[in-house]
């Protein structure tokens, strides 16, 4: 049976030892039998001794007596030594044993050949005695015969040969056959015995081995999570001091590049100065992005909890970011409802957001990148859609690994290093949240972080907010636009704003939807599909309900675009709008929409 | 006007020079590669202090040039761009923190505002509102506000805001202490502030500079 070790017991310690082999093991059992025997033995051959003293001759009976003890003192000390002897081989040992336990069963046997001197019950007391000593080295084993072949022999012999006047000859026969037969099963029992012994032995061996062998592979397995740690730790240290060292020279370099730009060049050296410019502000931007790594690795990145309004950060994300997508004809915008508060650290979740937005407008060609927000149960998910070449499934587990990038296997430095994503991985597991990835090739895809919503208990005060909500609760606002993501970010805006909202693609389904469903006011993309306008699809509302409340909402901002809108007597609301500003430009244009209808 | 930069770069020393030269010619220039390396009888108007220098560093290496130059403007340098560490040195005196990270144009910039006894911080940290506004719950419309403040109450704040004590904007503006202490309260109600910290970032928030009063 396997026991526990220890807590702490190495391998080969203490709380393991086992005879080395099955001969080891015999040889220790005879030794410590023989340890034991000599004292009843010894008394044994006493008894015997004197209740034939009249019978033998004193000095034959004392040398046989002599011989008996001086053997089981002989066996006493001889073999423990020869059980801790291990330098011997165990078949030499074993031979040896074997000789001493043959001597021994001689010795037992020699008192038998005093039967023509004794009584019957005397000759059945001695083999009373010798049957039991026999059956009591049952357990040695291989070693069984050396002692009792003699014994029994020398008794089966002489209870067939010496007559006795008080037995008929065929009982001394019957027990002198009885004695082979008690002597072959005892035989059989001693084999057995020793089998068993020796499958025992091999089975506790394989498994003290086998627990060794789970020591030791425990231990070398610890030892090898020290060294992976250790080497983490090391290329943390590397990676941080590396780039600390790097971007000392850098900041020189900007300090530099910032002394040349402020003195008069002539047009050649100018570019040269701006061309140094933009290197060393892509080195600069690639250096942190690596420092932020190594930091976030390090666990030296703090965060600074407060209850905060995603919305804000949200908002101004988007408006530092609308020009790099305008830039690449993409369109930014925001959905998302006050009304959000989560504890967490402003300066990361930034980070997280940023570099989720900066992805989705590097990997998205044409349409558009929505930076979403909403209530879910405890959290609060916020989420970056866009409608981008999508990441295949395969995919979806390593963009979020270091310097991966997919369908960049030239590794063009424009698409920056692929830290991106592996920040955001880390940044999120530090402010303890969640990040869940849906995509899907061809259609885009939603990145979506959920943090726990603060306890509503410590309310950002949010005032214009909450009177924009108040006026604007229950409003049937119908949304145009021919973009189904802003389309669905536009309704999660004015939904969280409070209001109910309907949507439509172009002019003619917006005129269906308006005559089913009569709305408070419309809110049109200036360009729709085809030759469709935002400023057609208000008039032809306009048609069927005269005075409707319009507003205009444009991604871009060419001159004759804004003119159109101006004739149309619209007001024209920018994109990305945020929450507030939407809120603020619903108001006016139900308070001008009222005004001119009171007037 | 004697500006001392302490950085323990001499690529960054040099870069400085050079920057600051052309920014401003009456500008007179020294260096120190640590706090150890001031020179006694040294006394800088303006010292930019890296906060990362070998040996004595960050909060210990702010206190030092504090003790050692007490009556010059301290503004901060760093690589770190960490939003606790710039609120530290601030709550400590520093009149403004410049990240040695910043490109050239906004560099150009910051040091403009410095020399120009402004106060200059990153936008990041700006963006932040801080826990007074947060209190007020609105921003109030400081650039309005400040104008109803009597130049003398704006000579004490902009004193104040570069880490003069009361004791020394009394001196330089021949008032009591107790006189600064209203004017200053009084500035910081306008500014919608309770301390001088706050009133540090409000005050780049307004990119507020003393040009045309004082006539550097």
């Amino acid at each position: 049976m396997v026991t526990d070790a220890p807590d702490g017991a190495g391998p080969g310690g203490a709380a393991i030892t086992l005879p080395q082999s099955a001969g080891q093991a015999l040889l220790e059992t005879v030794a410590r039998q023989a340890r034991l025997v000599p004292v009843p033995v010894s008394l044994t051959s006493l008894v015997i001794a004197s209740a034939v003293r009249d019978k033998i001759a004193v000095p034959i009976l004392l040398a046989w007596l002599a011989g008996t003890i001086g053997m089981q003192l002989f066996r006493a000390w001889y073999m423990p030594r020869l059980a801790a002897d291990t330098a011997r081989g165990d078949a030499e040992r074993l031979a040896l044993a074997g000789r001493v336990s043959l001597v021994n069963g001689c010795i037992h046997a020699s008192s038998v050949l005093a039967f023509p001197w004794l009584e019957l019950t005397e000759r059945a007391l001695v083999t009373m005695v010798l049957v039991g000593l026999t059956s009591g080295v049952v357990v040695s084993g291989s070693l069984f015969r050396a002692f009792s072949a003699p014994i029994l022999g020398m008794l089966a012999l002489q209870w067939s040969l010496v007559s006795s006047p008080e037995l008929a000859d065929w009982s001394r026969w019957g027990v002198s056959g009885l004695i082979v037969f008690l002597y072959l099963l005892l035989q059989r029992l001693a084999n057995d015995t020793g089998a068993a012994v020796a499958e025992t032995f091999t089975i506790r061996r394989r498994e003290v081995s086998l627990r060794r062998d789970l020591q030791d592979l425990n231990e070398r397995l610890k030892v090898a999570l020290e060294q992976a740690q250790a080497a983490n730790r090391a290329k943390t240290r590397f990676l941080a001091s590396a780039s600390h060292d790097l971007r000392q020279p850098l900041h020189a370099l900007l300090l530099f590049t910032a002394a040349l730009s402020v003195r008069r060049l002539d047009p050649k050296s100018q570019e040269i100065a701006a061309r140094i410019d933009d290197a060393t502000q892509a080195l600069a931007h690639e250096l942190d992005t690596l420092l932020d790594v190594s930091k976030l690795d390090a666990g030296i990145v703090r965060v600074n909890r407060e209850t905060l309004d995603p919305v804000a950060v949200a908002a101004r994300l988007v408006e530092t970011m609308g020009p790099l997508a305008q830039r690449k004809g993409v369109s930014l915008a925001l959905a998302m409802g006050p009304g959000l508060r989560v504890d967490t650290d402003r300066t990361l979740i930034e980070r997280v957001l940023r570099n989720l937005l900066d992805n989705a407008i590097k990997y998205t060609e044409q349409g558009s990148v929505v930076l979403g927000g909403r209530r879910d149960g405890a959290w609060v998910a916020l989420s970056v859609t866009d409608t981008g070449r999508g990441i295949p499934v395969a995919e979806q587990e390593r963009i979020f690994e270091e310097f991966y990038q997919i369908d960049n296997p030239e590794r063009d430095r424009q698409r920056g290093l692929g830290l991106g994503l592996a920040i955001v991985r880390r940044l999120v597991g530090l402010l303890g949240g969640e990040l869940a990835l849906e995509s899907e090739p061809g259609r885009g895809s939603t990145f979506t972080l959920r943090l726990p919503a603060a306890p509503d208990a410590r309310p950002v005060p949010d005032a214009p907010l909450a009177a924009h909500r108040r006026t604007l609760g229950g409003l049937h606002v119908l949304v145009v636009d021919d973009e189904a993501s802003v389309r669905l970010g536009t309704s999660l805006l004015l939904e969280g704003l409070g209001c109910r909202v309907s949507v439509a693609r172009g002019t003619d389904e917006a005129v269906e939807v308006a005559a089913r469903d009569a709305p408070d006011i419309v809110l049109a993309d200036l360009r729709l599909r085809g030759d469709d306008t935002g400023v057609r699809a208000v008039a032809a509302l306009r048609r069927v309900r005269p005075g409707l409340p319009a507003l205009l909402i444009s991604g871009d901002t060419a001159p004759d675009r804004l003119r159109e809108a101006e004739r149309a007597g619209l007001a024209l609301l920018h994109k990305p709008v945020p929450a507030d500003a939407l809120a603020q430009g619903i108001s006016d244009a139900l308070a001008g929409a009222g005004a001119t209808r009171a007037g | 006007m004697l500006v001392l930069l302490v950085d323990d770069h001499a690529l960054f020393r040099s870069g400085m020079r050079m920057l600051l030269s052309d920014l401003d010619e009456s500008v007179d220039f020294v260096e120190a590669a640590s706090v150890e390396e001031i020179g006694a009888d040294l006394r800088p108007d303006l010292v930019l202090l890296d906060l990362n220098l070998r040996g004595v560093s960050g909060a210990g290496a702010f206190a030092r040039v504090r003790e050692l130059l007490p009556e010059a403007t301290v503004v901060a340098l760093s690589g770190e761009e960490d939003p606790v560490l710039i609120r530290g040195v601030i709550e400590d005196g520093a009149a403004g923190f410049i990240p040695k990270a910043s490109t050239p144009g906004v560099m150009i910039g910051a040091l403009r505002l410095v020399l120009a006894g402004g106060v200059y911080l990153p936008p990041a940290v700006l963006g932040a509102p801080s826990p007074s506004t947060a209190r007020a719950g609105r921003e109030p419309d400081r650039g309005d506000a400040l104008s109803a403040l009597t130049p003398r109450q704006l000579d004490a704040l902009l004193l104040a805001v570069r880490g003069k004590s009361n004791k020394r904007i009394a001196r330089e503006l021949d008032l009591s202490e107790g006189t600064v202490k209203q004017h200053l309260s009084a500035a910081f109600r306008v500014l919608g502030v309770s301390n001088r910290t706050e009133a540090v970032y409000a005050t780049a928030e307004l990119g507020l500079a003393p040009i045309a009063r004082h006539g550097h």
